[in-house]
């Protein structure tokens, strides 16, 4: 598994090449790089270092490595929940608004991770979100996102 | 001698220290939390300022200065979310060092060794400003190309067992920091036509979903296995409360503590590079010169202390540059600068002939300032520790909804936001195949003054690349830069023989 990612990266590397071939090459006298010299050199150097840890890595001792994510352990759909209802708290924010979604998010990833008492979660959640408007959206006077429809009429009340 | 009494009678004024202590704290505050910087912090104050005497203002500020300075390493050691740029470094050891229940320790040194570095930058400040402002305008292009090398000289370090993983970490840092407009031919590189990414990629996203987010994921599987209601590890040993540390143990790191303030100094003078760049070359050396280099990494006290005495003595470096010369010492004393115009002072030579108390009064409360960094440093690293008595779910979730947040207050942009939750991913990916997330985070500051500097000065020497070992300050450093990759690597060979 370690070699497939060290593969990926190479793979990440090729990619980033093609586009920086792109890259156009006018410049001034002296800019011995341009603006795509300096990418296509780093490069180069992470291909070498790369090639040089497969040649490692095929040569060392194959050791059973721990599976990146088990979805059928609790541990590994904890995580890959989390990073879901992560996701969705994202997609959420422009949607439902700061407050809302916060609160939600707040509510979901707890309880995903294995929180089962649902009245401090509930109070926890409230506190969370009240906690980070007050002190980003009115302390600090951060534009936070205000939804779409009626919660974006409503959020104008709040801040 | 009499402009230096009268310093002290205005600084000694109630009102004044009042605002110096406000001023310490609202910036320790606000470097504690992750998306509002030390900049952040003096513009949200600077309003308040508007009715104040100049002198009283820009002192003010300065306290502010130090306090963000500061403040950053309490979230980075509790949290491993750092509050400032300048406290990516703090967590390499600062958050080990607290999962090893030392967490009150960690806070004690950060805070102990900041009000080191700043009191250290003070006085070089007072006693040598002009001839550290002529020393600030000998550094050019090469100049700073060594330095963002011997920055990135300690990834061999860092690196730990896995220096190719590090390095490889490194080389993709470097180049994330090439995305956006290229800045000398203004041409877009791996834009993909989104318009956010024209600017480039910010590291404090990047760094916010590679460290706290990723590192959540993590300790989520570790903690699955425990009992649902487990409190964190962090607060395993009892309540965390920021140690006083004895005189003695920061007198056993003096060697680093002085080198590290005179490394923040020196590069705090340097206009623009500020105290992130000086935190993580400080942090660098004290991994190249220490006896114990596999160490770091891992707690060592040493790791913590060099990065903030650094950075908190690259406020008084700085402020140099900002008053004598006109050129602002770092993005924060650019916002700094703009209040000294605000309020009628005109930074350059002839700011120390028309405003005499102004030099010494400045000295005066980045001292003061430094020494109320103890009584900040424990009350609010004493609130932050309550939230770490919470259950891992629920910390969990503030941690990464603060992140969140933090990462949307930077430039008030949703893209920023989910450039966190993509190298959150990444940072799982980094943290599962043993890459270094510090690693890839050195690159991703550094790269853009590397190539930059990189770029200019062959562009000044019209394509020789002499420039870079012909100027003595380049040399020295690139010398210093490569002992410090190779001397790690040596070790490691010397100690598998």
């Amino acid at each position: 598994m370690e070699m497939v990612f060290t593969v990926g990266i190479m793979g990440f590397l090729a990619v980033m090449t093609f586009f920086a071939l792109g890259i156009g090459k006018e410049t001034i006298a002296g800019d011995v790089f341009a603006a795509g010299g300096f990418p296509l050199l780093v490069i180069a150097i992470g291909f070498l270092l790369c090639a040089i840890l497969i040649v490692k890595q095929a040569l060392a001792k194959k050791e059973a490595g721990e599976k990146l994510l088990d979805i059928r352990s609790p541990a590994g759909r904890a995580i890959a929940f989390s990073a879901l209802v992560l996701a969705v708290y994202l997609f959420a924010l422009n949607i439902l608004g700061f407050i809302l979604s916060t609160f939600l998010y707040t509510l979901a990833a707890a309880w995903v991770t294995g929180y089962r008492k649902y009245g401090k979660l509930a109070f926890f959640a409230v506190l969370t979100t009240v906690a980070l408007f007050a002190l980003f959206g009115k302390a600090f006077f951060v534009p936070l996102p205000r939804g779409v429809g009626i919660l974006k009429e409503f959020s104008y009340l709040l801040y | 001698m009499n402009n230096f009494i009268q310093a002290m009678g205005y600084v000694a004024h109630p009102l004044n220290f009042l605002l110096i202590i406000v001023g310490t704290l609202f910036g320790m505050i606000c470097g504690a939390l992750p998306g509002v910087s030390s900049s952040m912090a003096i513009i949200l104050l600077l309003p308040f300022t508007y009715s104040m005497e100049p002198v009283t203002a820009i002192v003010t500020l300065v306290a502010v200065y130090v306090g963000g300075a500061a403040g950053g390493s309490i979230s980075a050691i509790l949290l491993k979310i750092p509050g400032t740029p300048e406290a990516v470094a703090t967590t390499f050891d600062g958050h080990p060092m607290a999962q090893n229940g030392q967490a009150g320790k960690a806070l004690g040194i950060a805070i102990s060794a900041s009000s080191f570095g700043g009191i250290f930058s003070a006085f070089c400040m007072v006693v040598a400003a002009p001839l550290l402002a002529s020393l600030a305008l000998r550094f050019q292009s090469a100049e700073y190309l060594m330095l963002a090398l011997l920055g990135l000289s300690c990834i061999t370090s860092i690196g730990g067992k896995d220096q190719l993983k590090a390095m490889i970490a490194a080389v993709l840092g470097l180049l994330f920091s090439t995305i956006g407009i290229d800045p000398i031919n203004g041409v877009n590189r791996f834009v993909f036509d989104q318009p956010f990414l024209m600017n480039g990629i910010s590291y404090i996203p990047v760094m916010i979903g590679v460290f706290a987010v990723a590192e959540v994921y993590k300790t989520i599987a570790e903690e699955y296995g425990k009992k649902k209601d487990a409190s964190s590890d962090l607060t395993a040993a009892g309540k965390i409360n920021m140690e006083m540390i004895k005189l003695v143990e920061m007198l056993r790191m003096w060697k680093t503590l002085v080198k590290s303030s005179i490394i923040g100094t020196i590069i705090g003078i340097i206009p623009a590079a500020g105290g992130s760049i000086a935190a993580l070359v400080s942090y660098g050396e004290a991994v190249r010169s220490s006896k114990t280099p596999e160490k770091f990494g891992k707690g060592e006290p040493e790791g913590i202390a060099a990065p903030e005495s650094a950075n908190n003595a690259a406020v008084g470096g700085a402020m140099v540059p900002t008053m004598v010369l006109g050129i602002p010492g770092s993005p924060t004393a650019a916002v700094i600068m703009a209040a000294f115009m605000i309020h009628g002072l005109r930074p350059g030579p002839l700011l120390l002939k028309d405003q005499p108390i102004l030099l010494y009064s400045v000295f005066i409360g980045l001292i003061l300032a430094s020494i109320l960094l103890f009584a900040g440093g424990r009350f609010i690293s004493r609130e932050f520790a309550r939230v770490l008595k919470l259950p891992y779910p629920l910390l969990g979730t503030l941690i990464i909804a603060l992140g969140v947040v933090g990462a949307y207050a930077l430039q008030n942009s949703f893209y920023d936001v989910l450039i966190m939750f993509a190298f959150s991913i990444v940072g799982f990916l980094f943290n599962h195949y043993k890459y270094s997330s510090s690693a890839f985070i050195l690159g991703l500051i550094l790269g853009g003054i590397a190539e930059n500097s990189l770029r200019k000065q062959l562009i000044i020497g019209d394509g020789s690349w002499m420039g870079f070992v012909t100027r003595p300050i380049s040399l020295a450093i690139l010398l210093i830069a490569l002992l410090g990759f190779f001397y790690p690597m040596l070790l490691k060979k010397k100690a598998k023989a």
